[in-house]
């Protein structure tokens, strides 16, 4: 076992593309990736974040987080069980971007480690407060993309 | 495989559905539902523990369970199933996230019909019912 996840900021592009994928199957979303400038403007724009962290456990060990806007949680919340677009609470909204998290960095890893094992921690999913943004925390590494033209951010760090 | 005819007639399948995500039950409960096959009573449970709890209660003839989960993992669920040998009949199907060879080698021995990559797209999920469907007759 290793703590280093210096290796797995090698595989952004695959990170990125995991991201594309689920938001595709699950979401029928498209997503766009965003230069670093551009993201940060769109990030000012929004409000409410939900934040996501999927624990990782393998030849290396971290976290993976998602971080996207309350009211986008809230449209793929209907589109991931093709229902009408009526209002959820909290807990399925957060089960579902929990689900959204896990299958991200589910697909990242096995496409990075397709011979190794992880097991992936239940994720956590909180709203974080007034006037908070992912942007303080993305590294040159991370993914900034839109996704149905609104912000959304992933990244990695060391298990705490 | 389960008995799913009787007579030339297909008897509906009677799934359990495990995943500690209740969204993702609901989805896979959902895309079940709208494929063209007879589905009987939908169980589900939110881990490998709560899964075997329904196993000794009810007739289930086909497992449909994530990997990673709180409590009991899907590997654990499904060598407890082995382990038990009381129900040599039931199909069981992985669906997660972890679709790496060294997680396929893991569970090899654990006779897995079908491994079912998250996300899939709906018509995965009908192809994998129809097979099953079909294999019962």
């Amino acid at each position: 076992m290793s703590s280093q996840i210096l290796p797995l900021l090698d595989s952004s592009d695959v990170l990125a593309g995991a991201l594309t994928d689920v938001a595709e199957r699950s979401l029928f979303a498209f997503v766009d990736p965003q230069p670093a400038d551009l993201f940060a403007e769109r990030c000012g724009g929004e409000s409410t974040w939900l934040c996501a962290e999927v624990g990782f456990r393998g030849e290396h060990d971290g976290v993976m987080r998602c971080a996207l806007p309350a009211d986008v949680a809230q449209e793929c919340f209907a589109a991931f069980l093709g229902g009408p677009d009526e209002a959820a609470g909290d807990a399925p909204i957060f089960d579902m971007v929990g689900e959204l998290a896990n299958m991200i960095c589910g697909t990242w890893l096995t496409r990075t480690y397709p011979d190794q094992v992880y097991n992936l921690s239940h994720p956590d999913v909180a709203r974080m407060p007034a006037g908070w943004g992912p942007v303080a925390y993305l590294g040159d590494r991370a993914v900034r993309a839109t996704l149905n033209d609104r912000p959304v951010a992933i990244w990695l760090a060391a298990a705490s | 495989m389960p008995d799913t005819s009787v007579a030339g007639a297909v008897r509906p399948l009677s799934i359990l559905i495990v995943d500690d995500s209740a969204m993702m039950r609901a989805m896979i409960k959902r895309v079940a539902g709208l494929a063209d096959v007879p589905i009987g009573a939908v169980y589900e449970a939110a881990n490998g523990a709560e899964a075997i709890q329904v196993l000794e209660t009810q007739t289930i003839h086909a497992l449909f369970t994530d990997i990673n989960m709180p409590v009991m993992t899907g590997t654990e669920l499904l060598r407890e199933i082995e382990r038990r040998g009381q129900w040599p009949d039931l199909v069981r199907v992985i669906i997660s996230t972890d679709g790496s060879a060294a997680r396929r080698e893991e569970v090899s021995d654990l006779h897995v019909k079908c491994y079912v990559e998250k996300p899939f797209r709906p018509e995965v999920m009908r192809d994998v019912l129809t097979d099953l469907t079909a294999a019962g007759q």
